[in-house]
C-alpha cells in the first residue's frame, strides 16, 4: 500500500465573524494515490474549493480549520494558514481557474514564475529560470524563451494555462490541485489542457485533485470522483461507477442535468437552490430538493456508508441494478 | 418548501433607522448635523445677542459666561453670529447643490438617452468645466458677475453642475440600453414620458449620492470664497467672512478666528460623514466618483 | 498606441479651445459691461468709446472671439489694472513662487501620504489604519485657510519658531544674495551655497506647504489605501501565496505595483487640486505667487488679470493631466501591445 500523495481526514472549516462561527465544511476525508487523478464535483458553495484552500493554507485569517492533512506522508499543520503554507511548500502545486488573473498582469512571466519556483523548491534564480524554460518547452509553448519574457496579456488564455501547468510541474510536487482549470478556456483548448495535465501527472506519479462542476471533463480524465454537496462528501467511487450507477440522489440529479450529445432528452435542472452554510440543521442537506426522500431523510443526518467499492451518504440511495 | 413568514419582518423605516444607528460614523455625522441644523433653524431663539449689534466697548472679549464664544473686533457676540452663520452656510450648501443637480441631471439624462454624438459632445463640454482647478472657475465667474453671496452661489452652481451631468449621463447611457427602456420605446411611449417615468427613477441615485457627499464641500468652497473676499460681504453673516475679518487681530485674540473656523470644520465634517453614510446606504458597492 | 496619443492630444486641444471659449464668455458675455470690467471702475465716456473701438467690442461675438484667440496665442492678455504692466509679465514673475510651493506640497503629500495609505491597507483596523482614516476624514473637512491660520497661531504667534508670512526674510535676501537659476529659492540658494538664505527660505516654506498639503494629503491617504486594498484582493495574490512567496515579498514586490499604477492619475489630479487651493494658502501667507495675485486682482477689480490667470492655470492643469496620461504608457505593462 503506497503512501497516498494527498490524504485528508475529517477536515472541517468554519469562518468566524461578529455573528459567530459559520461552518462551511463538515468533515471531509479523502485519499489520492500518486499518479491518480481524482475529480471533485459540486455546485458553488459545495465546499469543493474550500477543501483544497484549507489544505493549502489559502483561506482567510478568520478561518478555523480542524482535522488532519498529509502530503506524501508528511503531516501538514492546520492551526494557522501561514504554517499550513509553510508545511505544504514544495509538496503541492496549484493551477487556478482564470490564468489571465492568476498571474500578475504587471510583471513578466519569467519574473513571477522564477520567483514562485524559487520559493517552492529553494533553487537559485538561474536554476529556476532553466526549469521554467524546460517546462515551457515541454508544454509546447511556441518560442519558449521569448514566451517567458512576455506579459500575461500578450498570451492567449490557453497558452497562459499551459504556462501555469509548466510552473506547477516545475516545482516537482507530490500533489497537484487543479481548481476548475478549464472553465475559462475555449472548448477547443480545454481538451488539450486536461490531457497535458493527465499525461504529466501519470508520468511523474503526481496525485491530482481535479475540481470542476463539469461531469464531462471528469469522465475524460479522472480515475475516481468525489461528489460534494453543502460542505460534505455525498458520494465517492470510480468514475465508471459514479457515471453508470450513482447511488446518491444528488449525483443522479447532477447526471440528469448534464446534457449529453446525441441524446434528445429533456433538459432537467435540479429545482431549488443549494442551502447556505448553516441553513439545514437537521437531516440530509439535500432533502428539500430530493425527489426520493423517506422519513429518515428529514430527521437524521446521513453518514457516509462505505461499501466494497465507493461510499455514499444517503438514507434512500438508488438501488443497484442487478444485470 | 414552506412559505416565508413575513408577518414579523420589521417595517422599512425601522430597518432604515436600525441601519442608521448601527453605522457609527453615520450616526455621529447625523447627530452633529442635527445640532447645526437646530442652530440654523432656531438661531433667533438661541442667540443671546443681536448678531449685528456693534459695541466697541465690548470688543475682543474672550469666551465667558456672558459671551460664550467671546466677541469680535467690533464687539459683536460670536456665539450669536455663529448661530446665524449656520443659516447662511446651510442655505448656500442646499441651494447650490439643488441647483447643480437640477441643471445637471436633465442634461445628463437626455444626453445618455439620445446617445451617440450627443454623449460625446456632452463629455467634451463637461471636460472643459472639469479642466479648471477647484475654486478658479467660481472666482472668475464671481469676478464677472460682481461680488456677493448670490453671485457666489450662482458661480458655484455653474461650476458644479457638469459633474452631475456626467454622473447621470453614464447611468443614463446604461439604463437606456436596458430591456426595460427598450420595451417602453417599442410600446410607443413618447420620449418625454420614457425619460421621466422610466429613466429618471433609475438614474437619479448616483446624483443624490454625489450631492450628499458634495454638500459639505460646497460649504467649504463658499467659506473659502468669502474668506478671500468674494462671496459674502458685510453685513452678511458667514463663517468664512468672519474668519477673514479676524485676520488682523487673531494672533492675540485667537477665538475671533477659531470659533467660526471650527464651526466650518464641524459642519463640513458632519456633512461628510452623513454623505458617506448615504452612499453606503444607497450604493454599498460604491463605484461613484 | 500612437493613434491613442494623437487622439488624446486632439482632445486636449479641443478642451483647451473650450477653456478659451469659456473664459471669453465669462469676460465678454457674462458681465453687465465688459468694457468697464476691462477698464476699471467709472471710466470716462470717451475712454469707453475708445476702448470699444480699439478692442472691437462692438463687433459681433464670433469676430471678437477670433480676435481674442489671436491675442491669447500671442501672449497678449492685456494689462493689469493694478500694476499697469502686461499681465503675462506679472504672472511670469510670480510663477516660480507658486511652483515652488506646489512642488513642495506634492512631495510632502506623496512622501507621507502614500506610505501611510499603503500601511493602513496592510494592517487594516490597526493603529496606522485608524490614524490614516482619521486624517482622511478630518483633513477634507478643514478649510485650508483655517489650518493655515492655526499654524500661524501656533508656530508664529505662540512659539515663534517660524515666520508669519512671506517667502524669505528681506534682510537675509539683501545680505545673502544668490543668483536666480530655477526661480526656486530652495534650489537656487543651495546651489549658491548660501545656507542662511536656504534656511530662511525653508522656514518660510514650512507652514504654507503644510497648510496647502493637508486636504490633498487626506485624499491621497484614503485613495492609496483603497487602491492597495483592491490590489490585495486580486487573484494573483493567491497564486503567489500558494507558491510559497512570503507576504512581505508579495505585498511590496507585486501588490504595490498594482496599486501604484492607478495612483498615477490621482497624482495628476492632486496637482490640479493644489493649484486651485494655492489661491487661499498664498493669500493667508502673503506668498508672492500667482494665487495671491489673483486674490488681490479680484479685490481691486483687476478683471484682465483674473481672467488671464484662470485661463493659464486651467491650461497648465490640462497639460499636466496629458503628461500624466502619457506616463501611463511607460509605467503600465498592460498597455504594451
Amino acid at each position: 500500500m503506497t503512501v497516498p500523495a494527498f490524504s485528508v481526514r475529517d477536515l472541517r472549516v468554519g469562518y468566524s465573524s461578529r455573528r459567530g462561527v459559520t461552518q462551511v465544511l463538515h468533515g471531509v476525508s479523502m485519499d489520492i494515490a500518486p499518479g491518480e487523478i481524482v475529480g471533485m464535483v459540486g455546485e458553488s458553495g459545495s465546499g469543493k474549493s474550500t477543501t483544497p484552500s484549507a489544505a493549502l493554507g489559502l483561506v482567510t485569517e478568520n478561518a478555523i480549520v480542524t482535522g488532519s492533512v498529509e502530503m506524501a506522508g508528511q503531516p501538514i499543520r492546520l492551526g494557522r494558514a501561514k504554517e499550513t503554507r509553510q508545511d505544504a511548500r514544495g509538496k503541492a502545486s496549484v493551477i487556478f481557474q482564470q490564468p489571465m488573473r492568476a498571474f500578475s498582469p504587471y510583471d513578466r512571466l519569467d519574473r513571477q514564475i522564477t520567483d514562485a519556483i524559487m520559493a517552492q523548491i529553494g533553487v537559485s534564480r538561474a536554476e529556476a529560470h532553466q526549469k521554467a524554460l524546460d517546462g515551457f518547452t515541454e508544454l509546447k509553448l511556441p518560442d519558449p524563451a521569448l514566451a517567458l519574457r512576455k506579459y500575461p496579456h500578450q498570451m492567449s488564455g490557453g497558452q497562459l494555462q499551459r504556462a501555469m501547468i509548466a510552473l506547477a510541474f516545475a516545482c516537482k510536487p507530490q500533489v497537484l490541485i487543479c481548481d476548475e482549470p478549464t472553465t475559462a478556456l475555449d472548448v477547443t483548448v480545454q481538451a488539450q489542457v486536461i490531457h497535458m495535465i493527465r499525461t504529466l501527472a501519470e508520468e511523474r506519479g503526481v496525485g491530482v485533485l481535479f475540481i470542476t462542476h463539469d461531469l464531462g471533463v471528469v469522465a475524460e480524465i479522472c480515475d475516481r470522483v468525489y461528489v460534494m454537496y453543502s460542505g460534505q462528501i455525498v458520494e465517492e467511487n470510480t468514475v465508471n461507477a459514479v457515471l453508470k450507477q450513482p447511488r446518491h440522489r444528488y449525483t443522479r440529479a447532477l447526471l440528469n442535468s448534464t446534457p449529453v450529445m446525441g441524446e434528445k432528452t429533456r433538459f432537467q435542472t435540479i429545482p431549488g437552490n443549494a442551502p447556505g452554510a448553516g441553513e439545514i440543521k437537521v437531516g440530509c442537506p439535500f432533502a428539500p430538493r430530493c425527489q426520493a426522500t423517506n422519513d429518515l431523510c428529514t430527521t437524521e443526518f446521513p453518514a457516509l456508508q462505505h461499501q466494497a467499492e465507493g461510499s455514499f451518504a444517503c438514507h434512500n440511495p438508488e438501488p443497484l441494478e442487478t444485470v | 418548501m414552506t412559505a416565508v413568514d413575513t408577518s414579523n419582518e420589521p417595517s422599512r423605516w425601522a430597518t432604515l433607522l436600525g441601519r442608521v444607528a448601527g453605522n457609527k460614523t453615520f450616526f455621529v455625522g447625523f447627530v452633529l448635523f442635527i445640532i447645526v441644523l437646530i442652530a440654523a433653524i432656531f438661531a433667533p431663539l438661541l442667540a443671546t445677542y443681536d448678531p449685528l449689534a456693534i459695541n466697541f466697548d465690548d470688543k475682543l472679549l474672550p469666551p465667558s459666561l456672558t459671551h460664550f464664544f467671546g466677541t469680535d473686533e467690533l464687539g459683536r457676540d460670536l456665539y450669536s453670529r455663529i448661530l446665524y452663520g449656520a443659516r447662511t452656510s446651510l442655505m448656500i450648501g442646499l441651494m447650490v447643490t439643488i441647483l447643480a443637480v437640477l441643471i445637471g441631471t436633465p442634461i445628463g439624462l437626455i444626453a445618455g438617452y439620445a446617445g451617440g454624438r450627443f454623449g460625446f459632445w456632452l463629455m467634451r463640454f463637461t471636460d472643459v468645466f472639469i479642466a479648471f482647478p477647484p475654486l478658479l472657475l467660481p472666482i472668475a465667474i464671481t469676478a464677472a458677475l460682481g461680488q456677493g453671496l448670490y453671485e457666489a452661489m450662482i458661480a458655484l452652481s455653474i461650476s458644479a453642475f457638469p459633474w452631475y451631468a456626467r454622473i447621470v449621463y453614464s447611468e443614463s447611457q446604461r439604463v437606456s440600453q436596458s430591456l426595460y427602456v427598450k420595451s417602453a420605446k417599442a410600446s410607443g411611449f413618447g420620449h418625454g414620458r420614457i425619460l421621466f417615468k422610466h429613466m429618471l427613477p433609475n438614474c437619479w441615485t448616483p446624483a443624490i449620492t454625489q450631492a450628499s457627499m458634495d454638500f459639505g464641500y460646497t460649504i467649504l468652497a463658499a467659506a473659502s470664497l468669502s474668506f478671500i473676499g468674494i462671496g459674502a460681504k458685510e453685513p452678511d453673516i458667514e463663517w468664512g467672512l468672519m474668519v477673514a475679518t479676524s485676520r488682523t487681530k487673531f494672533l492675540d485674540f485667537w477665538w475671533v478666528a477659531m470659533m467660526p473656523g471650527f464651526a466650518i470644520l464641524i459642519t463640513v465634517f458632519a456633512l461628510n460623514l452623513l454623505g458617506d453614510g448615504v452612499r453606503d446606504l444607497l450604493d454599498p458597492k460604491g463605484d461613484g466618483k | 498606441m500612437f493613434t491613442y496619443v494623437l487622439k488624446r492630444l486632439g482632445t486636449m486641444v479641443l478642451i483647451l479651445l473650450g477653456v478659451l471659449v469659456m473664459t471669453f464668455f465669462i469676460s465678454r458675455v457674462l458681465p453687465g459691461s465688459p468694457v468697464e470690467m476691462l477698464l476699471g471702475s467709472r471710466p470716462t465716456a470717451e475712454a469707453v468709446a475708445r476702448v470699444t473701438e480699439e478692442m472691437g467690442l462692438d463687433r459681433p461675438l464670433p469676430v471678437q472671439f477670433v480676435r481674442y484667440m489671436g491675442e491669447v496665442i500671442q501672449g497678449d492678455f492685456g494689462n493689469s489694472l493694478m500694476t499697469k504692466r502686461p499681465v503675462l509679465t506679472e504672472i511670469g514673475e510670480r510663477f516660480p513662487a507658486t511652483l515652488e510651493l506646489v512642488l513642495c506640497s506634492v512631495l510632502l503629500v506623496l512622501i507621507v501620504g502614500v506610505p501611510l495609505g499603503v500601511f493602513a491597507a496592510l494592517r487594516q483596523n490597526g493603529v496606522i489604519d485608524v490614524v490614516a482614516r482619521s486624517i482622511s476624514a478630518l483633513g477634507v473637512a478643514v478649510p485650508t485657510f483655517l489650518i493655515a491660520m492655526m499654524l500661524q497661531l501656533l508656530f508664529a504667534g505662540k512659539l515663534r519658531w517660524l515666520p508669519l508670512q512671506g517667502r524669505i526674510d528681506d534682510l537675509v535676501l539683501l545680505d545673502h544674495e544668490f543668483p536666480s537659476v530655477t526661480g526656486l529659492y530652495l534650489v537656487d540658494s543651495a546651489l549658491a551655497g548660501q545656507w542662511v538664505a536656504f534656511q530662511s527660505a525653508a522656514a518660510h516654506l514650512a507652514m504654507p506647504t503644510l497648510a496647502l498639503s493637508l486636504s490633498a494629503l487626506a485624499l491621497i491617504v484614503r485613495i492609496t489605501r483603497t487602491m492597495m486594498i483592491e490590489a490585495l484582493s486580486e487573484e494573483f495574490v493567491t497564486t503567489l501565496r500558494a507558491y510559497g512567496l512570503s507576504s512581505t515579498r508579495v505585498n511590496f514586490r507585486y501588490v504595490l505595483k498594482a496599486a501604484m499604477i492607478p495612483l498615477l492619475t490621482v497624482v495628476g489630479m492632486t496637482f490640479g487640486y493644489l493649484l486651485g487651493t494655492s489661491v487661499v494658502a498664498e493669500f493667508v501667507f502673503d506668498w508672492p505667487g500667482i494665487g495671491g495675485f489673483i486674490v488681490r486682482a479680484i479685490t481691486t477689480s483687476d478683471f484682465p488679470s483674473v481672467m488671464a490667470i484662470t485661463m493659464l492655470l486651467a491650461s497648465a492643469y490640462l497639460i499636466i493631466t496629458f503628461f500624466v496620461d502619457m506616463l501611463h504608457f511607460a509605467v503600465d505593462p498592460r498597455l504594451r501591445p
